[in-house]
């Protein structure tokens, strides 16, 4: 028996890139829908808010250390 | 059931209790936020750039009401979040900071009550405009 060499399959470029192009487009489009996914828009808090002045608050009690995280339990009453 | 764990700011808490009138709402919201806490929620800023609020998102609980909270696998990216209380935290934990209304007229008044006659005045104007588009 004779040894048999792999033969590798030759394939032009323009082959190649239609061969790539829609599998390219494929995943582009996919990654692209996931990133709009993740982009959310921007809310802007108006100062003078009762949100912004609790996110005040909580900066000023930061840097007096005095954060204090609660469990869902003590939360809700769970 | 999420993969994300949560804690709740000292803020959140005391909002909970002077807002008990929408309560229920701000819980369905909350838990809303923790099964994807990326999708239909806002990053947050500050019209006037006195606090930085990079890091910190929002979601909206009704027309005046929103939920504010970072993402700790999120927050971790942003050396500049000064809301960022994930130390010793799973990278999936949400962190509630407070909860309440954005409309500044609120700050004036008694929230608790102001809540209760806003929705009440609300409703009464959006049935106003419904009569004056029939």
């Amino acid at each position: 028996m004779g040894t048999q060499t792999p033969v590798t399959p030759t394939v032009s470029m323009e082959e190649l890139a239609r061969i790539l192009e829609p599998l390219m487009r494929r995943i582009v489009r996919e990654e692209l829908i996931e990133f709009a996914r993740h982009q959310p828009h921007v809310f802007h808090l108006e100062p003078g808010s009762p949100l912004y002045e609790d996110m005040e608050e909580i900066l000023r009690r930061k840097q007096q250390g005095k954060i204090k995280l609660h469990s869902p339990a003590e939360v809700w009453g769970e | 059931m999420s993969e994300y764990g949560v804690v709740y700011e000292e803020q959140f808490r005391l909002n909970l209790r002077r807002y008990a009138s929408v309560r229920d709402q701000i819980q369905r919201r909350a838990e809303r936020v923790l099964a994807d806490p990326y999708v239909s929620t806002e990053y947050l800023d500050d019209t006037s750039g006195k606090l930085d609020l990079r890091g910190c998102r929002s979601a909206r609980v009704d027309r005046n009401f929103r939920l504010i909270f970072v993402i700790c696998e999120e927050c971790r990216r942003v050396p500049e979040c000064q809301y960022c209380f994930c130390e010793g935290l799973p990278d999936k934990t949400v962190v509630f900071l407070t909860v309440g209304p954005h409309d500044r007229a609120y700050a004036l008044k008694e929230p608790a009550a102001e809540w209760e006659y806003a929705s009440w005045s609300m409703n009464g104007a959006e049935i106003q405009q419904q009569a004056t588009l029939s």
